[in-house]
């Protein structure tokens, strides 16, 4: 028991907040985004082939992660990379501004990569659930678009949005491959230190802490899949 | 007249949430294949030097390297027996669900998140000291991924083919089959899969994406998959490990995308669509 | 209640690519009556709901209410109420939330909102079911509280885009006496569409009929079954024989047609099916010179006849129009 207690103290729980933290950040941001994406891409009708290069896309990036995903992003807003580079003939300066695709907020944006394909996989059957009469009804009885929206669109979906969070969330708190191989800040991460207890090559004596910090993870996440299941059976009450 | 389909044009904010998408999307590959594919270092990259010396030599070398083609290999002979499996165990369960515990539905699909409940490490480390007392010959072969990918691909795979399955009336097909005489395997070959190959071919490609992007658990098992081989020669030939990632990516969406284009095709003679129910 | 318009189509034209589905199509729509549109799938008469309800924009052509020029009015400022064939009820609001909907859109004040609501829900005896999810409804349920939803704004006019047809038999019935006992009740000017020639005759003050675009009759049920203008109409409303006797070119509805069991078995034909429909009798007649007819007899105990009967066939005395 000592050491269930000993992993959520000291250096140990800011790293289960960082953790947290980050999934979070990242989870709320890729939801909103990917939310967006979702819904402009349900009003995009021609060319029929849009929304199946989307999904297609989508199903691929978000299985992406680990040195090729850290690369490319390295490759791109690193100090080194194209687009800082881009940014600098035009006088902007990336890395002065504080950003570093290694800290906390350059983690977050790369994270999104797989975040937002997510979030557009999980959301799209509840906005093609969507029914046309529902807006023409709406419509019909005074509601201007914005206005179904907030009081019919965003009421049918916010079961199927949050259970979407929730599921961001776990995907970010799981995934360590993306920012162990970012930077030396990945190693703060949860996942990567029960990693680091457990592997079994080297002897740290400290196997229990490992199993302490994984026990936790499992009851957070426990926590965050029945909020899951919860929603998950609202939305159904009206999507049979 | 039942079914009118509204015409309304694509609004100028949905252009803009996709350009911007595609924008962010896309860059991070773009600037990974230029590094692949030039070699000229991004501080002397200018209006001169824009389109000097590209080669393909980083990813021609890496195919000559003895070590890729067994890795390739393995991974392809894991992608084939982590769809079989997924399909021998998920299709029963994705139809169990729809015809017989449609209640239960939310449960399996919960049940079907595991993989981000349990750390992949604590998995391995779990299953691994279970499997090194009863069956110590099972860790050792490389095939023992298989079971890991098909549960990590599990939430991908039961909401694609739960999908599709939702969206024929699978009840009354299976009814009307058996009605006919037909036994069920013969239903489920010749009624049920013809219905659902766009559901199927989703199934498949995402669980090729899965055990072709996977890093931990090949590693923790130290097992020479693809992705583990093109982490290894990253220290070698950066250029050719990242070629193939890129390369990876392009084909695995091609691929994809022209699979659902093609059922799309086909599913198009003979989707009716029934009043305004979506 | 509100005071009701007079709702006009002018030259209204709707082409979807190519295919025309209203052309040149004029209507006026009279304060208060209950007008059906009805006509085959793919005749027009959805899309003239829908350019009424704002939903889709005519090519050509006006729409007004009273004397407003509605035309190119958004569908959301419109003061029109529609009830759609699927139920359209939002699955997240209660029964007396889905009615009060477009009050609330008015920014009707809660309290209020919710004693015009009651009320609506009253008149579709629909009062003890207020706090229910749509979901937990019947068919029949949803559609009544549909009904009750489009009237509580007091629209100037009311669409009914075949708001029963998905429904059953039994509740089909039901919920049509009520749509018309509603709007009489109430004085709404009332849009009906339908495919249903006998729904269409049972509810309507005045039918419009379409055919592919274009209005092929407008009258009252009885003028229009009566007097078909045109053979389409006739053909379309009610049943229709098109016979030849006597050198005459005849066309005659199966209960004009009246038949006479005849055991000299010279002239007329032979019964070659029937069909039993509780208060009437359907027979179908191959005369001698091999032209099929259909006859409707009331029914009587101990009054049918059965197949492969001989029978003389005569038409009845009233007149016998012969459209084109």
């Amino acid at each position: 028991m000592s050491a269930m207690r000993e992993a959520v103290t000291g250096t140990y729980l800011d790293s289960f907040l960082y953790t947290i933290k980050l999934s979070a950040l990242s989870a709320l941001l890729g939801a909103i985004c990917g939310a967006l994406l979702t819904a402009a891409v349900m009003r995009v009708e021609r060319p029929a082939w849009a929304r199946q290069v989307v999904s297609s896309f989508a199903g691929v990036a978000a299985n992406l992660g680990g040195i090729p995903l850290a690369f490319a992003f390295l490759a791109t807003l690193g100090t080194q990379g194209l687009v800082t580079k881009a940014l600098s003939w035009f006088g902007m300066d990336l890395v002065g501004a504080g950003f570093t695709i290694s800290n906390f907020a350059g983690i977050t944006v790369v994270y999104l990569y797989f975040q937002i394909p997510l979030m557009f996989l999980v959301t799209l059957p509840a906005f093609e659930g969507l029914r046309p009469t529902w807006r023409e009804a709406a419509a019909n009885l005074g509601a201007s678009p914005t206005r179904y929206w907030r009081h019919v669109g965003l009421p049918i979906l916010a079961p199927s949005l949050l259970g979407g969070f929730l599921l961001l969330f776990a995907n970010a708190f799981s995934a360590y491959a993306t920012a162990y191989a970012l930077s030396s800040g990945g190693a703060r991460l949860i996942p990567v230190q029960i990693r680091f207890f457990l592997q079994g090559n080297t002897i740290t004596g400290k196997d229990n802490l490992g199993y302490a910090m994984a026990a936790w993870m499992i009851i957070i996440m426990v926590a965050v899949m029945g909020a899951y299941l919860l929603f998950r059976r609202r939305s159904e009450q009206w999507q049979p | 007249m039942a079914t009118v389909i509204s015409r309304s044009k694509t609004p100028l904010w949905a252009w803009v949430v996709i350009t911007l998408a595609a924008i962010f999307f896309i860059l991070p590959m773009l600037a990974m294949a230029r590094f692949a594919f030039q070699r000229v270092p991004v501080a002397l990259l200018g209006r001169n030097t824009l389109f000097d010396r590209w080669t393909l030599d980083g990813l021609v070398d890496m195919f000559r390297d003895p070590d890729f083609r067994p890795a390739l290999w393995l991974s392809l002979r894991i992608s084939v027996l982590t769809v079989a499996l997924t399909l021998l165990v998920m299709l029963p369960t994705a139809l169990w669900v729809n015809v017989q515990a449609p209640r239960l539905r939310s449960m399996v699909e919960t049940a079907t998140l595991l993989p981000y409940v349990v750390p992949p490490i604590a998995l391995v480390v779990g299953a691994g000291g279970a499997f090194r007392n009863l069956a110590p010959w099972f860790l050792r072969s490389d095939y023992c991924l298989v079971p890991f990918y098909a549960v990590l691909a599990m939430p991908f795979t039961f909401r694609s083919l739960d999908t599709g399955l939702r969206s024929i009336d699978l009840k009354t097909l299976i009814e009307a089959s058996r009605s006919l005489g037909a036994p069920m395997p013969t239903t489920l070959l010749r009624i049920v899969v013809p219905n659902i190959t766009s559901a199927l071919s989703g199934t498949i490609f995402l669980t090729i994406t899965v055990v072709l992007g996977e890093f931990t658990i090949a590693s923790l098992l130290l097992k020479p998959t693809l992705p583990l081989y093109m982490s290894y020669s990253q220290g070698r030939n950066p250029q050719g490990a990242l070629g193939l990632a890129v390369l990876l990516l392009a084909l695995t969406t091609l691929l994809f995308f022209a699979a659902t284009r093609l059922r799309r095709r086909g599913a198009e003679r003979y989707t009716i669509r029934i009043g305004a129910m979506p | 209640m509100s005071q009701s318009k007079d709702m006009f189509f002018e030259s209204v034209t709707k082409t979807f690519g190519a295919t025309v589905a209203l052309e040149n199509f004029s209507l006026t729509v009279r304060s208060g009556e209950l007008l059906t549109l009805l006509g085959p799938s793919g005749c027009g008469k959805t899309t003239a709901l829908r350019i009424a309800a704002g939903f889709d924009r005519p090519d050509a052509g006006r729409i007004l209410v009273g004397a407003i020029d509605i035309t190119n009015q958004p569908a959301h400022r419109r003061q029109m109420g529609m009830v759609f064939q699927s139920y359209s009820l939002f699955p997240h609001l209660s029964v007396i939330d889905n009615v009060t909907f477009g009050l609330r859109m008015q920014r009707v004040a809660p309290n209020e909102r919710r004693g015009r609501g009651l009320r609506m829900l009253e008149l579709v005896r629909m009062d003890g079911l207020t706090d229910r999810l749509p979901h937990q409804l019947s068919g029949g349920q949803q559609q009544r509280v549909a009904l009750a939803r489009a009237l509580a704004t007091q629209p100037d006019v009311l669409l009914l885009d075949e708001p029963l047809s998905a429904l059953d038999a039994k509740v089909r019935a039901e919920v049509r006496s009520e749509i018309r006992a509603l709007t009489t009740r109430l004085g709404t000017t009332t849009i009906f569409v339908t495919h249903d020639q006998e729904e269409a005759l049972g509810i309507s003050d005045r039918i419009c009929v379409m055919n592919r675009g274009i209005v092929e009759q407008v009258g009252s049920p009885i003028e229009i079954y009566d007097h078909p203008k045109s053979s389409f109409v006739a053909g379309f409303v009610g049943e229709l024989n098109r016979i030849r006797l006597g050198g005459v070119d005849l066309v005659v509805r199966p209960e004009q047609v009246i038949l006479n069991n005849c055991h000299t078995a010279d002239t007329g034909g032979e019964i070659v099916a029937t069909s039993f429909h509780g208060s009437f009798m359907r027979y179908q007649v191959r005369l001698d010179d091999g032209q099929a007819v259909t006859a409707i007899a009331k029914h009587t105990p101990g009054s049918g006849m059965r197949a492969g009967t001989r029978v003389t066939v005569k038409i009845g005395d009233e007149k016998n129009e012969r459209p084109d």
